[in-house]
C-alpha cells in the first residue's frame, strides 16, 4: 500500500469504524511484536499494546498527513508508551478482561501460558534483550528498530522524528554501550 | 563491535501473537470508536469556535470602545455645532475643547482657543497691569461653557456657562518660582507679582459624572520691575527656567492703580 492509498484509508477510518478495524488488523501483529521485543514480557506487552491502540484511536481524528506513514505513527505511539512504562516501571492496565468476555470458546490463560513457553525458548534473544533494556531509552529504541524490526536508518528516522545522521550516531553509541554491558557481565 | 552487530543481525526474535488479546482489543476499540468520535467532534467544534469567539469578542470590543465612541463623539460635535447658542460661543472665539460620553449623553466643553486663553489676563495680572473693571466683565463673558447633548434625541439638552477659574499658587510654589526667577532675571529686579497662567479646562469622567477641571499648571507668569521698567516673564516650571520676556511699559514705583506713565 502506497502513501496515497494509506491516506485515503485513514480518511475512511476517521468516518467508518469498519475501516478502522481493517487498519487495526493490518498493524496489530507488527506493533505487538515490536512491543514484546522491547519489554520481553507478555503481560506488559499486551497492556502496552492496548494503550498504544487506544491512543491511536483517540488521536486518529487528529492524524494529519505530514509524510509519515501510519505504521511509523503507530511505532511512535508504541515508543512513547514503552518509554512511559520504563519510566514508571509499573503499568496501568487497560483491563480488557473486565470489559469483555472471551468471544469464542478459547481459553486466554492457556494461550498465554503457551505463548510464555514459546518466549522462554528464545534464550539468546532474552539474554541480549535484558542487556538492551538496561540502556537509555534512546539507545534501546534505535537498536530494537534496527536489529529486531530490521528497519532501515531512513525508516527509523521517520519513526523517531530525527535526522538520519542522528540515528546513525545514536546507533553507534548505543552499540558501544551494549558491548560494554555484555563485557561487564563476562 | 562487528561481532555484536553480527550477533544482533542473526538473532532469532520471538514472533508471538496472542490471538485472544488481538480479538478482545479489537472489540474494545470498536466499542469505544463512536464515543471517541463524538468527543472528537465536540472538541473539534469547540476548537473551531474558540478563534471565532475570540474574533467576535475583539470585534465587539473594537465597536464598543473604538468605533462606537468615535462615532458618538462625531455625532455629539455635529449636534453641538448646529445649536444656535453654541454657534454664538464659537463666533466669539470658542472652540470645542473636549467631548466625553456617558451612556447616551455627550458633554461638550467649549472654551477659547489655546492662544486666546494665553492672552486672557487673570485678576492678579490685571491688578498688576492696572486693567479696568470693564476687562473683568469681558473675562466673565469668555466663551466657556459645558453643553450636555442627548445623542438619542439629537439635541442640546442643557448649556451651562462656566467662568474660567483663577488658579492660585501655594506659598511653597511661590517660593520655588521666586527661586527660579532670581537665577535668571537681573538681581536688582523686584518681583511685583506671581501670576498663575489662565488655565485651560478639561473634562474628566469620574464615577458616571463629568467634572470640569483645570489642566495641571506647568507655567507661571512673573511681573517684575527694574527702576521704572516693568517686565513680564513666563516661567516653565517643569524645566525650571524663565522664557518669553515681555516689556510691559514704564510705571512709577509702587504704581497700583493705573498710574502708568505712558
Amino acid at each position: 500500500m502506497d502513501l496515497n492509498e494509506e491516506k485515503e484509508l485513514i480518511k475512511k477510518a476517521q468516518k467508518d469504524p469498519k475501516v478502522f478495524g481493517e487498519l487495526y488488523d493490518k498493524y496489530y501483529s507488527q506493533i505487538f511484536g515490536y512491543i514484546l521485543k522491547r519489554v520481553a514480557n507478555l503481560d506488559i506487552a499486551q497492556d502496552v499494546c492496548s494503550e498504544t491502540f487506544l491512543k491511536a484511536l483517540k488521536n486518529i481524528w487528529k492524524f494529519r498527513w505530514k509524510n509519515i506513514s501510519l505504521g511509523a505513527w503507530l511505532y511512535r505511539i508504541a515508543n512513547n508508551e514503552i518509554a512511559n512504562f520504563f519510566r514508571k516501571r509499573k503499568h496501568k492496565l487497560v483491563s480488557l478482561e473486565k470489559i469483555l468476555e472471551p468471544i469464542d470458546g478459547s481459553n486466554p490463560e492457556i494461550e498465554l501460558i503457551e505463548a510464555e513457553d514459546r518466549l522462554k525458548m528464545h534464550r539468546d534473544f532474552l539474554k541480549i534483550q535484558e542487556k538492551i533494556s538496561e540502556l537509555e531509552i534512546k539507545y534501546q529504541e534505535v537498536i530494537a528498530l534496527r536489529f529486531f524490526e530490521k528497519k532501515q536508518i531512513k525508516e527509523i528516522a521517520e519513526i523517531l522524528g530525527k535526522k538520519e545522521g542522528t540515528i546513525k550516531s545514536l546507533l553507534h553509541r548505543g552499540l558501544e554501550r551494549l558491548k560494554d554491558k555484555i563485557f561487564e557481565t563476562k | 563491535m562487528e561481532d555484536l552487530i553480527e550477533k544482533l543481525e542473526k538473532i532469532k526474535t520471538p514472533e508471538i501473537e496472542i490471538s485472544s488479546h488481538k480479538r478482545k482489543l479489537r472489540q474494545f476499540l470498536l466499542s469505544k470508536y463512536l464515543r471517541e468520535k463524538r468527543s472528537w467532534v465536540v472538541f473539534n467544534i469547540f476548537q473551531k469556535t474558540i478563534p471565532v469567539g475570540i474574533a467576535l469578542i475583539l470585534i465587539f470590543f473594537a465597536i464598543n470602545n473604538l468605533i462606537y465612541p468615535s462615532y458618538n463623539l462625531a455625532r455629539a460635535k455635529e449636534i453641538a455645532l448646529k445649536d444656535s447658542q453654541i454657534k454664538e460661543l464659537i463666533e466669539k472665539g470658542g472652540v470645542i475643547k473636549d467631548v466625553k460620553i456617558i451612556k447616551n449623553r455627550a458633554y461638550v466643553l467649549i472654551q477659547p482657543a489655546k492662544e486666546e486663553i494665553a492672552k486672557m489676563p487673570q485678576i492678579a495680572e490685571k491688578e498688576a497691569l492696572s486693567i479696568g473693571k470693564s476687562e473683568e466683565i469681558k473675562r466673565e463673558e469668555a466663551p466657556v461653557a459645558l453643553a450636555e447633548i442627548s445623542i438619542k434625541e439629537k439635541k442640546v439638552a442643557k448649556i451651562e456657562k462656566i467662568t474660567p477659574p483663577v488658579i492660585s499658587f501655594s506659598e511653597e510654589e511661590k517660593e520655588k518660582i521666586q527661586e527660579i526667577s532670581q537665577k535668571q532675571i537681573p538681581k536688582e529686579a523686584e518681583i511685583k507679582e506671581i501670576i498663575p497662567p489662565s488655565s485651560e479646562l478639561k473634562l474628566i469622567k469620574k464615577g458616571g459624572e463629568i467634572w470640569v477641571l483645570p489642566e495641571t499648571k506647568k507655567e507661571a507668569i512673573i511681573i517684575y520691575q527694574i527702576d521704572k521698567s516693568r517686565w513680564q516673564g513666563k516661567i516653565n516650571l517643569k524645566e525650571e527656567r524663565v522664557e518669553e520676556l515681555k516689556f510691559l511699559g514704564e510705571f512709577e514705583n509702587n504704581a497700583t492703580n493705573g498710574e502708568k506713565k505712558r
